[in-house]
């Protein structure tokens, strides 16, 4: 069984994650809670370690039904993709599936894969 | 979604957080004399929005009604009071969030929107980069930053000794 099969998706009413192995993670809804590192940090930074730990050469991370985030919420995924821009070659290819008609998802990930480099990859429809 | 299921919302967030029907050019208009749950507000907004806008203007103020309201209560005073206004008039639909806060915290946000008007793709981009630093300090920043260069709103402050009223706006 992989690591990432294991993960245990948050509870929250406007926010949804899936976890289909061995290298998928869809998110739907919103994040529009306060402080969102204390809930789902932990659960991100989870998936990575998972993610390393099975091997994987790459992680798709589907936002495309994930509708606005706060700016508090947007640091999660900036601090996501500082973990594998650390690790380079070592780590993963980190590729978020976009909806390029979504605002957030058009500004934030442009800039995103410019700080993470070749660890970030970018699929917007 | 439509209006009556809006209606019906802004009867939950009605009995929950105190939200006065508006009056005047004022689509909507709140007060809190302590830190409002934010989520089920916004997710008022949205819905009212969404019901009243385009989809693209429902988004833009679902973003500054949001940032703009994180950062008054992550950034308020202790006084913990707090308005927001959503408001169409001439052309114009406003989104506006007063509180209390000290002469310090203007002036920040005073330079701050002046950096923002000169360059605002590249003030979201550093404050993105700068987001990375272990201190959350500046994340309201980004808010800001998001208002301005994402939602394409421009931003405006007036302030007195004790409070600050922040407007971002744009054409309907």
């Amino acid at each position: 069984m992989t690591q990432i099969s294991q993960i245990e998706p948050p509870q929250l009413t406007s926010f949804q994650l899936n976890v289909t192995a061995p290298n998928l993670i869809a998110m739907a809804g919103t994040i529009a809670i306060s402080d969102p590192g204390l809930v789902l940090g932990g659960c991100f930074r989870q998936i990575h370690e998972a993610a390393l730990a099975d091997g994987v050469r790459e992680l798709v991370v589907d936002v495309r039904q994930l509708t606005f985030v706060n700016s508090s919420a947007i640091r999660l995924f900036v601090d996501w993709s500082s973990w594998v821009a650390i690790l380079g070659a070592r780590g993963y290819l980190l590729r978020f599936r976009t909806d390029r008609r979504i605002t957030w998802q058009r500004t934030s990930f442009a800039v995103l894969q410019s700080l993470g480099g070749k660890s970030i990859a970018l699929d917007g429809e | 979604m439509n209006v009556s299921k809006v209606d019906a919302i802004l009867s939950r967030v009605q009995a929950a957080s105190g939200v006065v029907p508006a009056l005047g050019g004022a689509l909507v208009r709140v007060s809190w004399d302590a830190s409002p749950n934010l989520e089920p507000f916004l997710a008022f907004v949205t819905a009212y929005a969404r019901s009243r806008f385009s989809l693209t203007l429902a988004e833009r103020v679902t973003l500054a009604s949001a940032e703009l309201l994180d950062n008054a209560v992550r950034y308020g005073s202790l006084a913990r009071e707090f308005s927001y206004e959503l408001a169409s008039e001439g052309g114009q639909l406003s989104v506006i969030v007063q509180n209390c806060t000290v002469q310090a915290r203007i002036d920040m946000l005073t330079a701050h929107l002046r950096r923002l008007d000169a360059g605002p793709d590249q003030v979201y981009a550093s404050e993105l980069e700068r987001s990375l630093a272990p201190s959350g300090g500046r994340r309201s920043m980004l808010g800001l930053a998001r208002i301005r260069h994402e939602a394409e709103m421009r931003i405006e402050l007036t302030a007195d000794v004790h409070s600050v009223k922040v407007r971002a706006y744009c054409s309907r």
